[in-house]
């Protein structure tokens, strides 16, 4: 995910004041002494969009539309944390036990 | 049979055994048995069923397998070494029955100790698939009691008494087989997706519990991520994922088309089904996908119409302008680029846009084609700095006549800006134009107090006012300025300068001999050798306009004049300073005064040649000629370096390239060449640089001739005509656009295309033929064509100033 807006999870239309409030709310989600690479990418997408020139600049310029998979974050936008019900953990383990399950426990073996 | 064959036999079947052909060296092994009952042919007769038995199991054909164990436990005693392959065997293919038999002839050290990742899947299955496999197993051993805990454990998690579950699950030892069932349970129940994540991570990849974490691991993914995961699973663990997740139909659709197309999702593939799902969230979201995708699959514009919005004009033209830039085609970039900004104007409010469109194009061009759109750029967005810089930055290079005229617009769009207030400032020290130096330094000095630069220049350009009040006899105000450069917080050596002022004040107006002694306490202050402090005192003389005699007498006298290296590197650095605020006259007058002494010392001095060098360069910049042909002379007759030959030849010629002959050229070239054998940057810049000039400045008369011969001013003319109204820019543009396409022209080509316009009764061929630059008229008609640009000029105004000639 390239798109800065994205990045700083912004709309196309947000102003300077909401830009640099979500930029430093990233930045205190992943500081820079733990998270180098994130923050890296955080620095470069507020450097980006920070004022309405950058904006334009980066609209005109870089602006290409978005990408497949940031299109397929929204399509498929579902929450991250799920309460597991007994049955549905159930199924799970069901449908995980396929003959790869056993095999492990033999082709390891053979391993040793 | 023979004992010999037998011995045979014997070596053959274990021969074959280590190369694992297993089945001949059963057939042996036989063979040797039907002979002879021997208890070692036995036992190696049931370690080949054994082997290929294992070989059959990895071809995944347990059935065969089952079959050669069975003849392998015939000729073995129990227990058997590898019995844990034997229930998997059985588990994979066996019968419920034989299931059953093989697990109750597992004991309890084995279950517990020996075979734990057997342990491990029978605990799985009894737990999630076969409970009845219990009943089989030894009722006595850990792996019961510890079965019996999970069992609690997951009934607790049904009745949803997640506390009980925890509790249970701790009594479960680390060493149990059921230790990944605790781990994946504690991450099901965990408080939030790191912590479960924190515990899936544990579960090793060879576990049985694995392929159900990489199910719990996609269960808490979202977006790509989440689809990139299912596409990779079962169309029945996907549907259980579907329901986990609360995907609606048209997300379960979406997904089951990735997976059908999952190895062959190209562009097209991507559009379609963006433009198929476009609902699927913001419309918005899949419009501006497909939009990008049009740079890569263009035959989607259709749909793209169709589905969305059409594109405006202004987004046609910007897109395709990235395109081609992405392609590296940047005339046409630009073209698209000038036509997206044509469609700009039209509604108010883009200047902007319109500003940071004309930058972009301009970063595609060189010096003075960049500088063509970073000025049209500042009508539209007058007060960008970045640009205003670029622009100086270039006048100061490359057209220092026309930096006054930028300077002063930047200083009135930017008028407090630190950057553009340090080009004003010291373009004003370069005009000797000190009051305004002054005034931009403290300007930049209110905003930057400890500005280094702004600091010093003030300083200066103070003492250069005093300086020229003095020479103006106006002492009063030299009096007040004085005083108002003593407030200030000086260095010493500033101490010492202005000190030398006040004695020039005082020479002037009360005591010529207080001020004399003012002024050589100064210089001596400042100086350690008498040569400097002598320059020093003549260019303050000069620069007061004083009398220069009357303060060198007053001052000791130069007696055994010999210059060391650092002595040498303060007089060059004092000519630096003097030549960035007075004029080069003053230092020939100044220089004058210590020649003498200084030619001497150079005699006698052992100085270093770099040092000499510089000192070279520095009379050859303020061309003081008489100083550097002796210098040259005397410092380096035995030296052939190319530096030197061109110091030689320089200062010889007063600096002055016409004058150079034949025979200095030749020289020059070959210390050219040389300087470039010894990667000598320095030598090679400035020969190259003089020898250039030589040619400038006097061109081979050869060439007059050729050009007479072409008639080639004649010739300029009806072009001249034709397209000499056109901007600067215009025919910019128009050759680079020349430049992308003629490469694939010919000029027939050209011809044949504008045959066509100009209609039977002109034979355009026999126009180029008569004269060539008609087909460069064309190949301007052609670029504007393509352009898109009115250039006011038709083929039949061509063929008027062209056809003439015929």
């Amino acid at each position: 995910m390239n798109n800065p807006f994205e990045i700083l999870e912004v709309g196309a239309d947000a102003d300077d004041d909401s830009i640099k409030q979500a930029y430093l709310q990233k930045v205190k989600t992943y500081p820079p002494e733990r998270y180098p690479q994130q923050f890296q990418q955080i620095r470069q997408a507020y450097e980006t969009i920070k004022d309405r020139r950058s904006r334009l600049h980066y609209t005109l310029f870089n602006d290409v539309g978005i990408d497949f998979e940031s299109w397929l974050n929204q399509a498929l936008d579902t929450p991250l944390e799920v309460e597991l019900k007994f049955n549905q953990f159930e199924q799970l383990v069901q449908a995980s036990m396929d003959e790869s399950v056993f095999l492990k426990a033999v082709v390891n073996h053979d391993d040793e | 049979m023979p004992v010999s064959d037998l011995v045979n036999d014997e070596k053959q079947a274990r021969a074959l055994y280590d190369k694992r052909k297993y089945k001949d060296a059963i057939k042996l092994y036989k063979q040797l048995l039907k002979h002879e009952s021997r208890d070692e042919w036995q036992q190696a007769l049931a370690q080949c069923y054994l082997k290929r038995a294992l070989e059959f199991a990895k071809q995944g054909r347990y059935k065969e397998a089952l079959v050669l164990w069975e003849n392998y436990s015939q000729l073995v005693e129990p227990p058997y070494p590898d019995f844990d392959h034997f229930v998997v065997w059985q588990l994979l293919s066996g019968s419920e029955k034989d299931i059953t038999t093989a697990l109750s002839q597992l004991n309890t050290r084995q279950l517990d100790q020996h075979y734990p990742r057997l342990a491990q899947l029978l605990g799985m299955l009894i737990l999630f698939k076969a409970p009845e496999y219990q009943h089989a197993l030894p009722q006595d051993s850990i792996f019961i009691v510890h079965l019996n805990m999970a069992r609690s454990a997951l009934q607790a998690f049904r009745d949803e008494q997640l506390e009980d579950m925890q509790a249970i699950l701790k009594k479960i030892p680390y060493r149990s087989a059921f230790r990944n069932f605790c781990t994946v349970l504690k991450a099901v129940v965990s408080s939030n997706i790191e912590t479960c994540n924190k515990q899936l991570a544990r579960i090793p990849t060879d576990s049985p519990y694995w392929p159900l974490t990489r199910l719990l691991h996609v269960c808490g993914l979202t977006g790509s991520s989440l689809a990139d995961e299912l596409v990779q699973l079962t169309h029945q663990q996907r549907r259980i994922i579907y329901a986990i997740k609360g995907l609606d139909k048209t997300q379960q659709k979406l997904v089951e088309q990735l997976a059908k197309n999952k190895n062959r999702l190209n562009d097209k593939a991507k559009f379609n089904l963006a433009v198929q799902f476009k609902n699927l969230g913001d419309v918005d979201y899949a419009q501006r996908f497909c939009r990008a995708m049009l740079q890569h699959y263009p035959a989607g514009r259709k749909d793209f119409i169709r589905h969305f919005r059409a594109l405006t004009p202004f987004e046609e033209h910007r897109l395709k302008a990235i395109r081609c830039e992405q392609h590296e085609d940047f005339h046409e970039a630009e073209y698209h680029w000038q036509q997206s900004i044509k469609y700009l104007k039209k509604e108010a409010g883009h200047d902007l846009e319109i500003a940071l469109i004309l930058r972009h194009i301009a970063e595609k061009y060189e010096s003075s084609g960049r500088v063509l759109f970073l000025g049209e750029s500042l009508r539209y967005d007058p007060d960008d700095k970045e640009t205003h810089l670029k622009l100086l930055n270039y006048f100061y290079q490359y057209e220092p006549d026309k930096l006054e005229t930028h300077l002063k617009n930047a200083l009135k769009q930017l008028p407090e800006d630190i950057d553009i207030l340090s080009v004003a400032m010291r373009q004003a020290v370069k005009k000797q134009d000190f009051k305004a130096a002054r005034k931009y330094a403290r300007k930049i000095l209110k905003s930057d107090p400890v500005h280094s630069e702004a600091r010093l220049l003030e300083f200066e350009s103070a003492s250069m006012i005093v300086r020229q009040l003095l020479k103006e006899k106006a002492y009063t105000t030299a009096e007040k300025e004085v005083q108002k450069l003593k407030k200030q917080q000086l260095t010493k050596p500033q101490q010492l300068a202005v000190q030398i002022l006040e004695g020039f004040l005082c020479f002037s107006v009360e005591d010529k001999q207080r001020g004399l002694d003012i002024i050589v306490a100064a210089l001596e202050q400042l100086n350690n050798d008498s040569m400097v402090c002598h320059f020093q005192a003549a260019m303050e003389a000069l620069l007061c306009g004083k009398p220069v005699a009357t303060v060198l007498r007053a001052l000791p006298p130069i007696t055994n004049p010999s210059l060391s290296n650092q002595e040498l590197d303060s007089l060059c650095d004092l000519i630096r300073s003097y030549l960035k605020y007075g004029s080069v006259e003053l230092l020939h007058k100044a220089l004058g005064k210590i020649k003498a002494p200084v030619k001497k010392s150079l005699a006698q001095s052992d100085l270093d040649e770099q040092k000499i060098l510089a000192f070279c360069a520095l009379l050859a910049d303020i061309k003081y000629f008489e100083l550097l042909r002796y210098c040259v002379a005397t410092l380096s007759s035995d030296k052939t370096a190319p530096i030197w030959v061109y110091y030689r030849v320089y200062s010889k010629l007063n600096g002055q390239p016409d004058k150079l002959k034949f025979t200095q050229r030749m020289q020059l070239e070959q210390a050219m060449a040389e300087a470039h054998h010894n990667n000598d940057h320095r030598a090679l810049v400035l020969i190259e640089r003089f020898l250039t000039a030589s040619v400038r400045t006097n061109p081979p008369a050869d060439l007059d001739i050729l050009d007479a011969l072409l008639g080639k001013e004649d010739e300029i003319e009806p072009l001249e005509q034709l397209f000499g109204h056109l901007s600067d820019n215009t025919v910019f543009r128009i050759e680079r656009k020349i430049d992308s396409f003629i490469g694939n022209l010919t000029p027939e080509k050209l011809v044949r295309e504008f045959q066509k316009k100009a209609g039977k009764d002109v034979n355009l061929m026999r126009i180029v033929v008569s004269s060539p630059d008609f087909l460069t008229a064309l190949l301007f008609f052609k670029a504007a064509e393509q352009l898109n640009i009115d250039i006011g000029v038709t083929l039949q105004d061509a063929l008027d100033k062209f056809g003439g000639k015929l």
